[in-house]
């Protein structure tokens, strides 16, 4: 399936080439000069159709240029505002870059503008340290100097950097230098208090020196101080956007009203410089080395492009991008700074159809929105995100069996879950009373052997020929298994002096653990499975599974035989394996229980799982104890040196292995420079 | 033949109180329960019969019971049985390496949080849990820096049940701590000292071959005990979140669901079905444990 894909990522762009051939229209589009990327389910970044590309370059405003500019904004009448900051002024213009007003009262370096719906134009100014109020026609109204508040400390810093307002005309504005959080200020300029501060993130280091440290010893250290936001956006629900430089996670953060962060924190690219919120609530950001994200709503990477313009001045690449932000038809328009010019990037048809269907499915239209989706999947279909929201639209609209197979596609594990819970609740429905009755048939049919065992002859015959087989000395070495549970400490006496086991029944035991331990990895139920679907590595498995095992035993006999152990190397191979009895008894029911239960009854395997590694850990530490005949406190000694022994063992095999390709690289550089001096 | 069979009714006069008791407040009850398991029951109206439907909805209909009360009632008994088994079993044995009056102390004091629970839950965990700074462990970790806002412990979903979890340990040295405790002191100390002649080293090993088969019937005794109040336990979460029933479900225990049925929507007749499901699992449970503590 996926080399199909291939395939047809492959004949797409060769139609679409041929096209242009046979009709040479007049294209003014650019090509773009960057590779498009999403996430894959596994958060991979893989290759998808290019969402954007460039098709206009602005870098004259009627008669001005800029002058590092840092700040642009698409009014809702059309118009567009730049923050000239190196010139002092803000240029207005339209879409297409014609020049209409400009306007310099009071300005010194404005680096953040905002406009409202009514045309009020604001400005942070770091430079003159203000917010400037401007009406609709260029005149100030107003001015927000230093806020003079019990709320605003007399020592933190006022340099308004960035803003927004909202429909009330608060203004929500960013300091330099100012980590309390977003400045408030209410219609007339009173400062009403900080908002959305961003967290310091806490080591476990850090911990420990706030228990045990002394209160100089604290002082000590420089105080832990967030890092400040460096930009923010308003959508149109009037909620807050900020973005933070340096945070791995949650550096785009979204605010409700009390303050708190709503978006999950994912992985943000900790070079991020500005923010835009799309009209369905998409968000964009871009970075200093000039990469644009779009997410959708819920912090799912949607599109990955752009990049750093090398100098050869690529339309659609950037030298230091400082502001982006969207249009009402979604259209991107991003400033560089650098060199004060505005590239405008529009959406492919496929970009509009994502978002098509994104709309509608957040909307709540998912019937509506099952065909978008579908047309996405038609032309990329490694496109997981749309098998996600196909998979929820199933299962909003009841068709589970299918809201199941897409949300697999989709890696949607969740989703999957839940789809298969109605399913399993639906089956359970209509055939609970059979099983009732299947169970009490059984327990009766049992309950009639066990009366009749002795009379019936064929019944007789087949005890007679269970005993034979049970007599059989292999499958008596193996059923010691089921011993071990009972007494483990005599199982084991059992094994070194009374030959209960042999090699052959151990080697056995050890290739059903492998066995196991494959079933269970490759084909547990999807749920429960770590790995991806159709992976599969088995050669690397076996090399782990016996290598770990060999390295175990080998070590442990190092170890016992110069600490007085008793046992032999045979001694220690068969009771090693038999302290693998839970996994081997209860491995396989964990596995036929992970194709039935989800996420709901997950701790059920949990539960089990946590059994099979205590079960085999309390078996490893008796087995040590009996075979050796040693005291506990010997037995952990000897445990603890034989995971030394064993790290020591990997840290010689790695030495010897870089040893070797060394002296081979040598042998392979003299054989060619051989070659090349002979020639 | 006659006189004797005379003599055995005499006897059973003697009996008679508390059978009399036993059966009006023990046997009719749980005959009442089965009878109305099968029927439409509101408490107002005559019982309607509806067969086994009760039964068959509760594992297909009832989402919240499947989705919530199972699992949540599976966890709690599958972690507050055995570990609160293990810590009455190991308490009562270091309590019994002590003297006399320290250990009476002590055993009262262990002993005292099982019968004390609902007064003491009140005053000291929704204290130490409370959901603003002024709760210990949300001061404490505020203090150390760790959370910046005070978490809703009892309130949040996520935590309610952890945290029953653990106040029911704190409370589980019950009946069962007891039996264990006397169990253990009853053990004959000769026996201990011809095990040490024989080659016993450790007190460990003491525990293991001598201690745990000579009690086995008060192991028993405290294994059902065990298994019997942690599936009997309901009012815990209620208590602590203050809300039946318990936000989003998260400390919803099959008692709750039953008094969730049977007094808040008076469908006697689905509740009883409940609860007889509950007492077929705490047999059943109770059957298993006497099978691993049977003596061979």
């Amino acid at each position: 399936m996926r080399y199909l894909n291939y395939l047809k990522k492959g004949i797409f762009p060769a139609i679409f080439f041929f096209a242009l051939l046979i009709h040479p229209m007049k294209v003014n589009a650019v090509e773009a000069p960057y590779t498009t990327l999403t996430q894959d389910k596994d958060g991979h970044y893989v290759n998808t159709q290019t969402g954007y590309i460039p098709f206009a370059v602005y870098d004259k405003f009627g008669e001005k240029s800029l002058k590092k500019p840092s700040d642009l904004f698409l009014s809702t009448d059309g118009k567009m505002y730049l923050a000239d900051t190196g010139n002092h002024r803000i240029l207005i213009c339209d879409r297409k870059g014609n020049l209409i007003n400009s306007i310099e009262e009071g300005l010194m370096g404005p680096t953040g503008i905002y406009v409202d719906e009514d045309g009020t134009l604001y400005a942070a100014d770091p430079k003159a340290k203000m917010i400037l109020v401007y009406s609709k026609d260029g005149n100030l109204i107003r001015q927000y100097e230093t806020p003079v508040s019990p709320l605003f400390a007399p020592n933190s810093r006022y340099a308004p950097s960035k803003l927004v307002a909202n429909l009330s005309g608060s203004v929500y504005a960013l300091s330099e230098g100012n980590e309390n959080g977003i400045l408030t200020f209410g219609s007339h300029g009173d400062f009403y208090g900080y908002f959305g501060a961003n967290n310091t993130n806490i080591t476990f280091k850090e911990i420990l020196r706030r228990i045990f440290f002394t209160e100089e010893m604290k002082n000590a250290f420089k105080s832990n101080v967030p890092s400040a936001a460096i930009n923010l956006d308003i959508d149109r629900n009037g909620l807050i956007y900020t973005v933070t430089q340096g945070a791995d996670y949650g550096g785009v953060k979204k605010f409700n009203m009390a303050g708190k962060n709503i978006l999950p924190e994912g992985y943000d690219d900790n070079l991020v410089t500005d923010i835009a919120v799309g009209d369905i609530e998409n968000i964009f950001t871009i970075t200093n080395n000039g990469y644009i994200y779009e997410y959708s709503r819920e912090h799912e990477l949607l599109f990955l492009f752009g990049g750093k313009d090398d100098g050869k001045n690529r339309t659609g690449l950037f030298i230091a991008p400082a502001a982006i932000d969207v249009d009402e038809e979604g259209n991107l328009y991003v400033l560089d700074s650098e060199t004060g010019s505005i590239t405008v990037f529009e959406q492919t048809e496929y970009a509009k159809t994502v978002h098509t269907a994104l709309n509608l499915f957040q909307e709540g239209y998912y019937i509506e929105s099952r065909e978008p989706w579908e047309e996405v999947l038609r032309r990329n279909s490694l496109f997981d995100y749309a098998n996600r929201g196909i998979g929820k639209a199933y299962y909003r609209l009841e068709q589970y069996a299918d809201s199941m197979e897409a949300a697999r596609l989709g890696g949607d594990k969740i989703g999957y879950s839940d789809a298969f819970w109605e399913i399993r609740n639906t089956w359970l429905q209509q055939n609970v009373v059979k099983i009732f009755f299947v169970l009490l048939a059984l327990v009766f049919l049992k309950k009639l052997i066990g009366r009749i065992k002795d009379k019936a002859p064929v019944l007789r015959s087949i005890t007679k020929g269970i005993r034979y087989i049970s007599n059989k000395k292999l499958v008596k070495e193996l059923a010691f298994l089921k011993y071990m549970p009972k007494n483990p400490a005599d199982a084991y006496y059992g094994i070194k002096k009374e030959g209960k086991v042999s090699i052959r029944s151990s080697t056995i035991v050890y290739l059903l653990y492998f066995v196991i331990y494959v079933i269970n990895k490759y084909y547990s139920g999807f749920l429960f499975k770590t790995v991806e679907d159709g992976y599969y590595e088995i050669g690397t498995d076996m090399l782990q599974v016996f290598g770990v095992f060999a390295l175990c035993m080998i070590s442990n006999h190092l170890i016992c035989s110069i600490r007085d152990g008793e046992g032999s190397a045979k001694n220690i191979y068969c009771a090693f394996a038999y302290c693998l009895m839970p996994y081997i008894f209860l491995k396989p029911v964990v596995i036929v229980l992970s194709h039935f239960l989800t996420y709901n009854e997950s701790f059920i395997i949990a539960f089990m799982n946590f059994l099979i590694v205590t079960a085999i850990a309390i078996l490893v530490v008796v087995m040590i104890k009996e075979i050796q005949s040693y005291t506990y406190r010997e037995t952990f000694t000897c445990i603890f040196l034989t995971i030394f022994t064993m790290l020591l063992i990997l840290a010689a095999g790695f030495i010897i292995f870089a040893l070797i390709k060394q002296v081979m690289d040598f042998i392979v550089s003299i054989v060619k420079e051989g070659y090349y001096r002979g020639k | 033949m006659k006189s004797k069979l005379k003599k055995i009714n005499v006897a059973y006069y003697f009996l008679l109180p508390y059978l009399l008791l036993f059966v009006t407040f023990i046997i009719l009850p749980i005959i009442a329960a089965i009878v109305l398991g099968f029927t439409n029951y509101n408490a107002v109206q005559k019982p309607e019969f509806v067969g086994f439907s009760n039964y068959i909805n509760l594992l297909t209909q009832d989402d919240i019971f499947m989705q919530k009360v199972l699992p949540n009632t599976c966890i709690f008994a599958l972690i507050v049985g055995p570990v609160g088994y293990a810590l009455s079993f190991l308490l009562a044995w270091m309590l019994s390496q002590i003297s006399r009056i320290p250990r009476t102390i002590l055993a009262l004091l262990i002993y005292s949080p099982s019968l004390t629970s609902g007064v003491a839950m009140a005053v000291v965990w929704k204290i130490i849990f409370a959901g603003d700074q002024m709760g210990y462990i949300n001061y404490l970790l505020m203090e150390l820096g760790i959370i910046n806002d005070p978490i809703l412990f009892l309130t949040d979903g996520k935590y309610l049940l952890v945290i029953m979890i653990i106040v029911s340990l704190w409370s589980s040295m019950g009946v069962g701590f007891l039996a264990i405790l006397a169990g253990i002191l009853n053990i004959d100390t000769q026996i201990y000292e011809a095990a040490a002649i024989d080659g016993l080293r450790n007190r460990f090993q003491e525990m293991f071959y001598i201690t745990i088969p000579m009690m086995k019937p008060q192991m028993l005794f405290a294994a059902v005990m065990s298994v019997v109040n942690t599936f009997s336990t309901g009012a815990i979460g209620v208590q602590l979140s203050g809300s039946s029933p318990t936000p989003n479900y998260a400390g919803q225990l099959m008692v709750n669901h039953i008094e969730d049925y049977g007094f808040t929507r008076y469908e006697m007749g689905y509740a009883s079905a409940v609860s007889l499901v509950l007492l077929i699992i705490i047999y059943s449970i109770s059957k298993f444990a006497r099978k691993i503590f049977r003596d061979d």
